[in-house]
């Protein structure tokens, strides 16, 4: 666990606590608030490649991320003895669904379409939108403090360079997400999801969650993945994030 | 570890404060024993309002429903999702502004003021499609007909209000906004008992309005539609200045008072204006030239029925001549109002609002009594859509079957039953219907499960055999000399809780019957204040005479007879006697002076006797009918000669129903127009019970199921709603509460045999909620959890780890549920994949649930019992386990067996030898372990159905067919599983003698050349390695979907 992070979060606490009559925080306040008690600016930006280990519902699916700076992307997950991938390399996404087909067994490696490349193009940036986000494209508002779940909570409303939507709940204490709903169109059609985070703890002075589930809005339905290792800066080869011409077994 | 212990660790003072604080009881407190909606969607509730647009050729509707809230569509009627739960649920209008459609707007309280309206509180605006809302203003109009938006301007708004219902003043009449909502300007109003009822814009010029004032007053016995405040009005100057354009012959409209009237502006030639109109001279009335003369074009029955429930009209989009009249029928002129059609016949009629596609006006939008349609032919033909679970019940009720059934009227919408579970989703297709009519009370026969009481409106009481459909009208019948029975619109029907099988009923007098219903022993004299003039229904109406049973008065509403003591009897009646005998009727006390603090004659919306103590009950009361909307509550411990107020300023909303619970006495549950209310101290506090999906809507009704311990709402626009097992509520104490985190106790777990296949029903059908299933568990804890593990181990009488589950971060009760199966085997890998869902089902018995919360671990018992719908014995149970386990561990063994052959084979072949013979020994090897493979598992690489059938197929097909029963596999199982032994084990033997015969001399070999030997892969190494994996999955894809898009941060 982070002292200082959370020493500083605490301090902000009591900072903010004091303010009631002063005028609503700036998005700027809250965002570096939030990336403060991550761990702070420098330290995420010191991460160039990162590994997180997890595991996926009551069956335990076994599912690996990694990132590379700049932009390169890879998540997997091994079920039922064959392996899914999403990849993005900067530029160009891609996807071996083994199920995909009648009667499965399907492993070449397919480029992403349209919608799937958008959403890894957001997932294959390791800081997250709100670093950086007015040179991203990113627009953010401030929509005030509200009680979820019973306690308060910052929302932040980031409107993606892609149209997309993503709010952020982050607590007023600590100023770490709790949740965020993301609002996405898809053909046209606009989908919600929620993901709720929990279990933080620091990986080279960074916060992570541990648990993070996500299902549609609207719906109890959660699927949820613990976390077990979170692994930085290892030495991570480009070609994992690049298409192969054929998939391994 | 949570927040406080996070802050314990680095900031010794803070955290200190935040653990001594006390408990914190709060909405959050509750809000994780979850609560679902069952629905049901298979008929509907009233739909008020509707609106839309066209965007790219998709229409996004908005639809307002008239106790259930505000629903948004965005193709066109498929599916539906709420916009406004955490707004009050009464919705009069709602409006998307012309030029923005992010902009939306909604008038809440309902404008069809019939006697089971509610209220609203202002109106809402929302800049981004509805995801969030603000309250603008006029919070005291109660009621908003209508919302306009100026197109050229989204800053001017008009609404229309109606303002208080029961009582004079509030704000009514037509406001004007020029800043977007905040601040209104009254414009047009008459008097302190009129409002603006319709306003209408001329889409070319909109500083042209029409607006129809309306004097309207509701009593509990009454109505008048009509008064000196009522005018039909038009403004060219943006509602700045008006003229009256009835009274005045020379114009056309009709002299003398008018009622509910509607203007409607042709949008294709705003010169063409309609107007129905209530008067005497009333009708369908048409100006050509803007309003500045009028004919009356119809004067049907159509155009003049229930004008307070039923006056609003749409004219087509591109046809001036085609007009919408909703009404109890939905009618259509195509010839300027001359003549109507009847259209929409096979849709349930009482029809409020019509919404036209403006690119393509035979598709046609309608909202009724009866829920959503929709007509691509005008209204020819209708689709109605099942799925909005608006259904607004009265009353429920709950039978004892396995599993328990939901009995309960709905307004409008006939008595139905429904299950409380299935195998699955609870759908349209699981619900059944009693004969029709405004539904209220419903009960099951409690002495023989076949038949149920179900009623219409005035007291119509029906036993139905739900086994052949016959029913049996059992009304009390007025006998000789006898004055008439009064009957409310929502007559009780009450069961005895000491005699099974016994019933009440009460008009003003009380009637018990122990023979369903044959006969009817009168027990009471007439117990209400008997006020004549309280009883002129045959005037009520004003300018239209409408007398419906919906105002009868002077009735019992309210009916208990005390768990202890058959003879104690408790009546509430409309018009305020809290009555009370103490001798099964001979006598009777009215107590109602005794209880402080509550006007005269104010409505005794429930009674509820302690099941403790027979002297103790609880009596909620609902003023709203006389413009009180005060949440009164009490209790007695003394027959009624004290009752003393519960009511403190956490709650809101008049009362409807008040309930003890059963186990814990100091758990109450209060049902207000507002929501659910708890309280853990007898009353002394109270605190709101609103998880995240439960909206702020009027619970009519509480059932608590004495065997299942579930607590069932009825509510009055949003349907039934179930919170499952009440065990950890009613444990939660103190002491709980007073720790960081603590185990609450739940009943025990069945393993449920239930399945239900469903169909895949497409997206235009509701599904309601069944439980979460699963063993469950259940903790409090005191602090959200944000730092640090938080985790829940099973383990098995032996203490080995059965299954894991991450905790809930939120404070409060949670509940979670382990699925009850061991994790999957590991399954031999192919060419193709093969679905093995899961591991067996545990055996029902004792297990323990270890809590991890950062350096604290705390275990509880964790007990799974069977269902008591299966039919197998736990000789049955333990066989299909055993022999589950035998071929689950057939299918890990052969796992391994498939992985060594790989590792052998890609040994062998990627072995560095340089002598041409060793190479060919070695590719032989090779391949003799390929072909041995391709004796377990597919081995043709590429998608499509090859078809293979190795060992793992008719292996896992044995597994899944043994552990999808469960009970006594058939012998012909076991005779498989050895015939499959034999089998395999021949393929395993080929297996070991190759090895044995190859692998040494061909590691020599290599050893001899220098070269690495090939490694074999043993069980241990295999083990270790894929100890965490790979898992099997959920069972699909589809659901591990979620999981490779979820984003960590």
């Amino acid at each position: 666990m982070l002292r200082p992070t959370l020493l500083t979060a605490s301090a902000v606490l009591v900072a903010f606590a004091g303010q009631a009559q002063t005028p609503a925080p700036t998005v700027d306040q809250i965002i570096a608030k939030h990336l403060e008690a991550r761990g702070g600016l420098a330290r995420l930006k010191a991460i160039r490649t990162l590994r997180i280990q997890a595991r996926s519902g009551s069956q335990e699916v076994p599912l690996v991320t990694e990132w590379k700076r700049p932009m390169r992307y890879r998540r997997s997950a091994t079920f039922l003895g064959v392996t899914f991938v999403h990849a993005f390399d900067g530029t160009a996404g891609w996807t071996i669904n083994p199920f995909a087909g009648a009667g499965g067994g399907f492993k070449e490696p397919q480029p992403m379409n349209p919608e799937e490349l958008k959403a890894a193009a957001l997932d294959a940036d390791l800081d997250g939108p709100l670093v950086d986000w007015q040179a991203k494209g990113h627009r953010v508002e401030y929509l005030g403090r509200e009680d979820m779940d019973g306690d308060p909570v910052h929302k932040l409303k980031v409107s993606l360079k892609d149209g997309d939507q993503i709010t952020y709940y982050l607590d007023a204490d600590t100023f770490l997400a709790l949740k965020t709903v993301t609002k996405r169109t898809v053909r046209g059609s606009e989908e919600e999801s929620e993901t709720t985070f929990g279990n933080y703890a620091a990986t080279g002075g960074v916060m992570f969650p541990h648990l993070v589930a996500s299902g549609p809005k609207g719906s109890a339905d959660r699927e949820r993945v613990t976390i077990d290792e979170v692994r930085i800066n290892e030495a991570m080869s480009d070609d994992r994030f690049s298409m192969p011409a054929k998939a391994a077994k | 570890m949570n927040r406080a212990f996070a802050s314990l660790a680095l900031i010794p003072a803070l955290s200190v404060s935040l653990v001594a604080a006390a408990p914190k009881v709060d909405p959050q407190t509750f809000a994780g024993l979850a609560i679902r909606n069952i629905g049901p969607a298979v008929m509907g509730g009233r739909v008020s309002a509707l609106d839309g647009f066209v965007e790219n050729g998709r229409i996004t509707l908005f639809l307002g429903a008239a106790s259930g809230g505000v629903w948004k569509s965005q193709n066109g009627g498929t599916s539906f999702k709420p916009l406004f739960d955490k707004q009050i649920q009464s919705i009069g209008a709602v409006r998307v502004d012309p030029s923005d459609h992010r902009t939306l707007w909604v008038g809440t309280g309902e404008s069809w003021t019939r006697n089971s309206v509610s209220v609203g509180d202002g109106i809402y605006k929302s800049t981004d499609g509805g995801d969030t809302w603000t309250n603008m203003g006029l919070k005291d109009s109660e009621h908003i007909a209508q919302v306009l938006v100026d197109p050229r301007d989204s800053k001017v708004v008009y609404a229309a209000a109606l303002g208080h219902l029961w009582s004079s003043g509030g704000e009514r009449g037509l406001y004007r906004s020029a800043d977007g909502g905040k601040t209104w300007l009254r414009v047009l109003a008459t008097n302190d008992d009129a409002g603006c009822a319709s306003v209408a814009m001329d889409p070319k010029n909109p500083d042209v309005l029409y607006a129809a004032m309306w004097q309207f007053r509701r009593r509990a016995w009454a109505f008048e539609s009509g008064g000196p405040g009522g005018g039909l009005y038009k403004s060219t100057d943006g509602g700045r200045s008006w003229i009256r354009l009835d009274g005045d012959a020379k114009r056309g409209l009709p002299a003398g008072e008018v009622g509910r009237c509607a203007f409607a502006v042709a949008p294709s030639d705003p010169r063409i204006v309609y107007c129905v109109v209530e008067a005497k001279e009333g009708g369908l009335y048409r100006s050509e030239d803007g309003g500045g003369s009028w004919k009356r074009v119809n004067r049907g029955a159509e155009m003049l029925s229930r004008p307070f429930y039923f006056s609003t009209l749409t004219v087509d989009p591109k046809n001036p001549d085609r007009v919408y009249k909703p009404g109890f029928n939905l009618s259509l002129s195509e010839d300027g109002g001359r003549t109507f059609s009847t259209i929409a016949s096979a849709a349930h009629g009482d029809f409020h609002a019509v919404w036209v596609d403006p690119e393509r006006p035979e598709h046609v939008y309608m909202g009724s009594d009866g829920g959503f349609y929709e007509s691509q032919d005008r209204g020819a033909t209708v689709v109605f859509q099942q799925n909005l679970p608006i259904a607004q019940y009265y009353h429920v009720s709950l039978d004892d079957q396995v599993p328990y059934n939901t009995y309960g009227g709905l307004q409008d919408n006939s008595s139905w039953r429904g299950p409380s579970r299935t195998g699955g989703a609870i759908q349209n297709r699981h619900w059944r219907t009693f004969p029709n009519g405004d539904g209220f009370w419903a009960q099951p026969d409690p002495s023989d499960p076949d038949y149920a009481y179900t009623e219409s409106q005035g007291g119509e009481i029906v036993r139905t055999n739900m086994r052949t459909g016959e029913t049996r009208a059992i009304k009390p019948q007025e006998q000789a000399g006898e004055a008439k029975y009064r009957w409310n619109w929502n007559s009780p029907i009450v069961l005895s809780p000491n005699h099974k099988g016994a019933i009440y009923m009460g008009c003003q007098y009380l009637f018990r019957s122990e023979d369903h219903g044959l006969t009817w022993q009168k027990l009471s004299p007439d117990l209400t204040t008997n006020d004549p003039k309280k009883q002129q229904q045959e005037q009520s109406g004003g300018v239209t005479t409408d007398n419906s049973a919906a105002e009868n008065h002077c009735t019992i509403y309210a009916v208990a007879e005390s768990p202890l003591d058959k003879d104690l009897i408790w009546v509430g009646t409309d018009d305020g006697r809290l009555q009370v005998t103490r001798d099964g009727g001979k006598s009777w006390t009215d107590t109602v002076a005794n209880v402080p603090g509550l006007p005269e004659h104010t409505w005794v919306s429930w009674i509820e006797p302690s099941p403790y103590a027979a002297g103790t009950a609880f009596a909620t009361f609902d003023g709203h009918t006389t413009g009180d909307l005060r949440t009164y509550v009490y209790r007695t411990t003394d027959y009624g000669r004290t009752w003393t107020p519960l009511a403190t300023p956490q709650l809101e909303g008049f009362a409807h129903v008040v309930r003890q619970d059963p186990v814990n006495r100091e758990l109450l549950y209060l049902g207000t127009e507002f929501g659910l209310f708890l309280s853990v101290d007898g009353g002394a506090a109270w605190s709101a019970f609103r998880p995240e999906n439960f909206p702020k809507v009027a619970v009519r009704d509480i059932a608590i199921h004495p065997r299942d311990k579930d607590l069932v709402l009825a509510t009055h626009g949003r349907g039934l709603w179930i919170v499952d097992d009440l065990t950890p509520l009613r444990a939660l104490g103190k002491e709980a509460m007073a720790r960081p985190s603590a185990f609450l106790p739940v009943r025990p777990s069945e393993r449920s045999v239930l399945q239900d296949f469903g169909w895949v029903d497409g997206d235009a059908q509701f599904n309601g909620q069944g439980p979460s299933y699963g063993a469950a568990f259940a903790y409090h804890q005191q602090k959200r959890h944000i730092f640090g593990d938080l985790k829940f181990e099973i383990l098995d009488a032996q203490g080995q780890v059965l299954g894991t589950l991450p905790g809930d971060p939120r404070r409060g009760i949670q509940r979670l549920f382990w699925n009850m199966r061991l994790k999957a085997p590991r399954v031999p890998v192919g060419a193709s994949p093969v679905f093995v869902a899961s591991g067996p089902r545990v055996l029902e018995g004792a297990y323990t649930i270890r809590m991890t919360d950062g350096p604290s671990v705390q275990k509880t018992e964790l007990r799974i019992v069977p269902d008591p719908l299966s039919v197998n014995t736990a000789e049955d149970r333990r066989a299909q386990f055993d022999l589950a386990m035998d071929l689950f561990r057939m299918i890990d063994g052969m796992a391994y067996t498939t992985e060594r052959l790989v590792a052998l084979r890609d040994g062998a072949r990627g072995a560095q030898a340089k002598d041409p013979a060793l190479k060919a020994r070695l590719e032989a090897f090779a391949a003799a372990l390929e072909t041995l493979r391709a004796e377990y598992v597919p081995v043709k690489e590429g998608a499509g159905i090859t078809g293979e059938e190795k060992h793992r197929e008719h292996l896992v097909s044995l597994y899944q067919t043994v552990a999808g029963f469960d009970g006594r596999p058939a012998p012909a199982a076991f005779a498989r599983r050895d015939a499959l032994k034999k089998d395999i084990g021949a393929t395993d033997l080929a297996v070991a003698q190759l090895v044995a015969k190859d692998l040494g001399p061909l590691n020599a070999a290599l050893k001899a050349e220098g070269a690495a030997p090939i490694q074999d892969l043993t069980w241990k190494d295999w083990d270790a390695r894929t100890a965490t994996g790979p898992g099997a999955g959920k069972g699909s894809p589809e659901e591990l979907a979620w999981s490779l898009t979820a984003r960590y941060f």
